[in-house]
C-alpha cells in the first residue's frame, strides 16, 4: 500500500503535537530556572518507525514524543545528603558558638576582670586592714564576683536554652518533611502507574529529601519499588515507604532537663530514645555546641566557682573579723559544684556588716593585723582542686577551650561548606536550567513546528490539487 | 562544565558574600582595635589575654598598695625625725644644765622645756596617717603612747606585698626604738627614752646634778635607737619605692604584651581593610559581568 496524502496530513498533525510538548517542557524549564530542587527536564523525541514500504522504500510516520526524562546524577546525588548534612552541623556548631559571647577575654566588666578586681580590693585592705572603707570595697567587689559567675553562668544557660529552642523547632520540621516523603513516596507510585516518570514529584521528594539531610543528617535508602525510604542516625527509620514516624523532645533529667530527643518509627507508638551523637544536620549541630563546649564550659565554670569559693572560704573561716569572730564563710555556695556559678553569692552575715570580713590571724592582732588576708591573697596563685591551675589560669584555659572548640567547629564549617557547595555546583551544572539552552530548545521546538504546519500546507494544497483534478 | 544560570547567580551570592564578610571583619577589627574579640579568634591568645588583664590588675594593686605603705613611711619618718630633733634638744639642755654655772631656778626653766619636748615626743609617736596611729603595730586604731609615755601599741610589723606573693615590711617597732625592746627576745636591753626625758625633767626639777648626768647616756642611746629606727623605716620606703617602680615597670610590659597578642596592627588592618574593599570590588564587578550576557538579548 502506497503513502496517500491524507497519512501525510495525519502524521504532520501528531509531530505538531510532539514539537509542542518539547517547546513546553524547555518553557517548564525555563519557568522552572530559579526554583530550589528542580531537576532539568528534557522531552526526548523518536522517530515514528515506518510500517509500510511506500514507493521503493520505508517512509516513515513523523515524530512523537518518547518520553520526558529529568537528568540528575545518581553519583553526585548520592553523596550530596551527607555534604548537606555535615555541612549544616559545622555551620549550625560554629554559629552557636560564635553567638556565645560571655567568655569574651577582652569584654569590659568580664569574669577575669571582677577576679582580678576581688584580689586587688584584698591587696588594698592588707596595706590597711581595719579601714572600713577597704572592708566595704571588699565587700563590694565580692559581690561583683559573684554576680559576674552568676552573669557568666546565665548567659552560658541562656545559650544552651535558646538553642533547646532551635532544637524543639527544627523537630517540628522533620516532621513534617518525614510526612511529606512519606506522601510523595505514595503520590509517585501512583503516578508511575500510568507509566510515566512524575519529574516534578520527584523534585519536590528530592527537596524534602534534601532539607531532611539538611536539618537531621537524615539518609535515604532506595527500595525496589521505587520507594525512598529515610532513616536518622543510622538507627531509627522515620520513613518507610507511605508511613511516617516521628521525633519527639523530652526534658532530659540526666542532663540538666535540656530537651533530649526521641523517635517513634512509623507505625508504632513506641518510642525511642536517640543520642545527641545520633543526629546529624542542624539538630546535631545545636546539640554538640549546647553539650559539647557551651556544656563543658558550664561544667568548667561551676567548677571553678566551687573550688574557688571553697578555698577562699577556708582561708577566710580561719581569720576573725573586727568583732573577733572567727570561722564565717565569705562566700555561700551549693554543697556541689553543679550549678555553682549560679549560686555563688557573698555570706549575708559579712554583707550585713564588713566589720565581720576576716582579715586578722588572731583576735590579739584587731584590727590592723592582715595575716590572714595573705592566705586569701594566696589563694590567687593557689591551683585549683579539679584543674591544677590557679584559678585566673583556670579561666583563660575555659576561655581557651571554649575558643579551641569554636575554631574547629568554624574550620570544619568552612571545610564542609566548601565540600556542599562543590557537590551542590556539580549538581547545577547536571541537573541546572541554562536559560540559553532552552530559549534554543524553544526556537528549535518553534523552528520545528513551523516546519511542520508547512508540510501540513503543501500537504493540503496537494490534496486540492488532486480534489481539483477534472476528467 | 555546563555553566547554568543559577551556578552563575549562586556563585555571585558566595563570593560577594564572603567578600562582604571580610570587609566587615576588616571593619570590626580597625573600629575596635582588637584581633580577638571571641574566643574562637585565637583560642591560644584568648586564654592568654584573661591571665594579662588579671596580672595587668595585679600589678597596679600591688604599686598602689605599695605607694601608700611608702606615703605611710615618710609619715612615719618624719615623726621619728621631729622625735630625734627634740631628743636632741632634751640632750643639749641636759648638757647645758649639769653645769655647775646654772642656777637651780635655770634648771626648773629647764624641766619646763623637757617637759614639752616629751609632750612634742609624745605627740609625734602617736602620727597619724589617716585613721590609724603609724607606730601602733596592729594596735592602729588608738594612740600607741599613753601621756605616761608608756606603750599601747602591740610588736607586729605589718607586711605589705612588694610582688605577687611576696610580702615586705611596711611599719616599724616603736617600742624598739622608744622602750630599748630587743625585737627578737622581747626583753628590754636598751634605752627607754620617754622614761629617760621623764627622768631629765625630774632631775632638772629637783636640782639633782647626778640624776641629770645619768640621764646623758640613755638620751645618747635614744638617739642612735631613733637613728636606727629612721634606718629601718628607710630599708622599708626603699622596698616600697621599689615595689612601686618594679610593678609599674612590669604593668608596662604586662600592657605591651596584651597589646601585642590582642590589639591590631592598625597599618596591616587599614591595608587589609582596604584589600577587603577592593576584592568586594571585584567580587561585584565580576558577578555583574557573569550574569550580564544572555540569549535574550539577541533573540527575536
Amino acid at each position: 500500500m502506497g503513502i496517500d496524502l491524507l497519512s501525510i496530513l495525519s502524521s504532520a498533525g501528531a509531530s505538531l503535537a510532539s514539537h509542542r510538548a518539547a517547546a513546553a517542557v524547555a518553557s517548564h524549564n525555563i519557568e522552572n530556572a530559579s526554583t530550589p530542587g528542580y531537576a532539568r527536564q528534557q522531552a526526548n523525541l523518536e522517530a515514528l518507525v515506518p510500517v509500510d514500504q511506500g514507493v521503493g522504500g520505508f517512509i516513515g510516520a513523523g515524530v512523537r514524543l518518547s518520553s520526558v526524562t529529568q537528568t540528575r546524577d545518581r553519583f553526585l546525588e548520592a553523596q550530596i545528603p551527607a555534604a548537606l548534612g555535615g555541612a549544616s552541623f559545622s555551620s549550625a556548631e560554629a554559629q552557636s558558638l560564635e553567638a556565645v559571647s560571655a567568655l569574651d577575654p577582652q569584654a569590659a566588666g568580664s569574669l577575669g576582670d571582677a577576679l582580678a578586681a576581688f584580689y586587688s580590693s584584698l591587696r588594698a585592705l592588707n596595706q590597711n586592714a581595719g579601714s572600713p572603707q577597704l572592708r566595704q570595697t571588699v565587700v563590694s567587689t565580692a559581690r561583683s564576683l559573684s554576680l559576674a559567675f552568676q552573669r557568666t553562668g546565665s548567659a552560658l544557660a541562656d545559650a544552651q536554652r535558646g538553642l533547646d529552642a532551635q532544637v524543639q523547632g527544627k523537630i517540628g520540621e522533620v516532621n513534617q518533611l518525614a510526612s511529606e516523603v512519606a506522601r510523595l513516596n505514595g503520590a509517585i507510585s501512583t503516578a508511575r502507574a500510568s507509566g510515566s516518570e512524575p519529574n516534578d514529584l520527584l523534585d519536590a521528594r528530592q527537596k524534602a529529601l534534601d532539607q531532611l539531610a539538611q536539618i537531621a543528617g537524615a539518609v535515604q535508602v532506595q527500595d525496589g519499588s521505587g520507594n525512598v525510604n529515610v532513616s536518622i542516625g543510622g538507627r531509627f527509620s522515620i520513613v518507610d515507604g507511605n508511613l511516617a514516624g516521628s521525633l519527639q523532645t523530652f526534658p532530659d533529667p540526666a542532663n540538666g532537663a535540656h530537651l533530649g530527643v526521641r523517635g517513634s518509627p512509623p507505625g508504632s507508638t513506641t518510642a525511642m530514645d536517640l543520642p545527641a551523637g545520633a543526629l546529624g544536620g542542624e539538630l546535631g549541630g545545636y546539640l554538640a555546641a549546647r553539650d559539647g563546649a557551651i556544656g563543658t564550659s558550664v561544667q568548667r565554670l561551676d567548677q571553678l566557682a566551687f573550688d574557688l569559693a571553697g578555698a577562699i572560704n577556708t582561708a577566710h573561716q580561719a581569720g576573725y573579723g573586727l568583732d573577733g569572730v572567727t570561722g564565717r564563710p565569705l562566700f555561700e555556695v551549693g554543697a556541689t559544684a553543679s550549678g555553682a556559678a549560679s549560686a555563688l553569692a557573698v555570706s549575708a552575715a559579712i554583707a550585713a556588716d564588713p566589720r565581720r570580713l576576716a582579715a586578722a590571724s588572731s583576735a590579739a592582732g584587731l584590727p590592723g593585723d592582715a595575716t590572714a588576708l595573705q592566705a586569701l591573697l594566696a589563694t590567687e596563685r593557689s591551683p585549683m582542686g579539679s584543674s591544677g591551675l590557679d584559678p585566673t589560669e583556670t579561666l583563660g584555659d575555659i576561655t581557651s577551650q571554649f575558643g579551641g572548640m569554636t575554631a574547629s567547629a568554624r574550620a570544619a564549617a568552612d571545610q564542609d561548606g566548601a565540600f556542599s557547595d562543590q557537590l551542590q555546583t556539580m549538581r547545577q551544572a547536571t541537573s541546572g536550567v541554562s536559560i540559553d539552552e532552552e530559549l534554543l530548545s524553544l526556537q528549535k521546538a518553534q523552528r520545528a513546528y513551523e516546519a511542520v504546519a508547512k508540510v501540513i500546507q503543501t500537504s493540503s494544497e496537494m490534496l486540492s490539487t488532486l480534489m481539483n483534478l477534472r476528467p | 562544565m555546563r555553566v547554568t544560570d543559577q551556578m552563575l547567580f549562586a556563585l555571585a551570592t558566595r563570593s560577594t558574600g564572603l567578600a562582604r564578610s571580610r570587609v566587615e571583619k576588616s571593619i570590626e577589627e580597625t573600629s575596635s582595635g582588637l584581633r580577638v574579640s571571641h574566643p574562637g579568634d585565637d583560642p591560644a591568645v584568648a586564654g592568654l589575654l584573661v591571665q594579662s588583664r588579671a596580672l595587668q590588675e595585679r600589678f597596679t594593686a600591688i604599686a598602689k598598695a605599695a605607694d601608700t605603705a611608702s606615703s605611710e613611711l615618710t609619715v612615719a619618718d618624719s615623726a621619728a625625725a621631729s622625735a630625734g630633733n627634740s631628743l636632741l634638744r632634751a640632750r643639749e639642755l641636759a648638757m647645758q644644765l649639769v653645769n655647775p654655772t646654772y642656777t637651780a631656778a635655770q634648771r626648773v626653766t629647764g624641766a619646763a622645756e623637757v617637759d614639752q619636748i616629751l609632750l612634742a615626743v609624745l605627740s609625734q609617736l602617736n602620727t597619724q596617717l589617716g585613721d590609724r596611729y603609724v607606730f601602733g603595730g596592729n594596735r592602729d586604731a588608738t594612740a600607741p603612747f599613753n601621756a605616761a609615755g608608756a606603750y599601747l601599741g602591740d610588736t607586729a610589723v605589718r607586711k605589705v606585698e612588694i610582688a605577687p606573693g611576696v610580702f615586705a615590711p611596711a611599719s616599724v617597732r616603736a617600742d624598739a626604738a622608744l622602750k630599748g625592746v630587743d625585737p627578737t627576745t622581747g626583753a628590754v636591753t636598751g634605752a627607754d627614752v620617754l622614761a629617760s626625758l621623764q627622768a631629765l625633767a625630774t632631775a632638772l626639777r629637783a636640782n639633782d646634778m647626778t640624776g641629770i648626768r645619768a640621764t646623758l647616756d640613755p638620751l645618747a642611746d635614744g638617739l642612735a635607737q631613733l637613728a636606727s629606727l629612721r634606718g629601718q623605716i628607710g630599708d622599708a620606703q626603699n622596698s616600697m619605692n621599689m615595689a612601686v617602680a618594679t610593678n609599674q615597670a612590669a604593668l608596662n610590659d604586662e600592657r605591651q604584651r596584651n597589646s601585642k597578642l590582642g590589639d591590631v596592627d592598625i597599618i596591616e588592618t587599614t591595608t587589609a581593610l582596604a584589600q577587603a574593599q577592593q576584592a568586594l570590588q571585584a567580587s561585584l564587578s565580576a558577578s555583574a559581568q557573569g550574569i550580564r550576557f544572555t540569549l535574550l538579548d539577541y533573540l527575536r
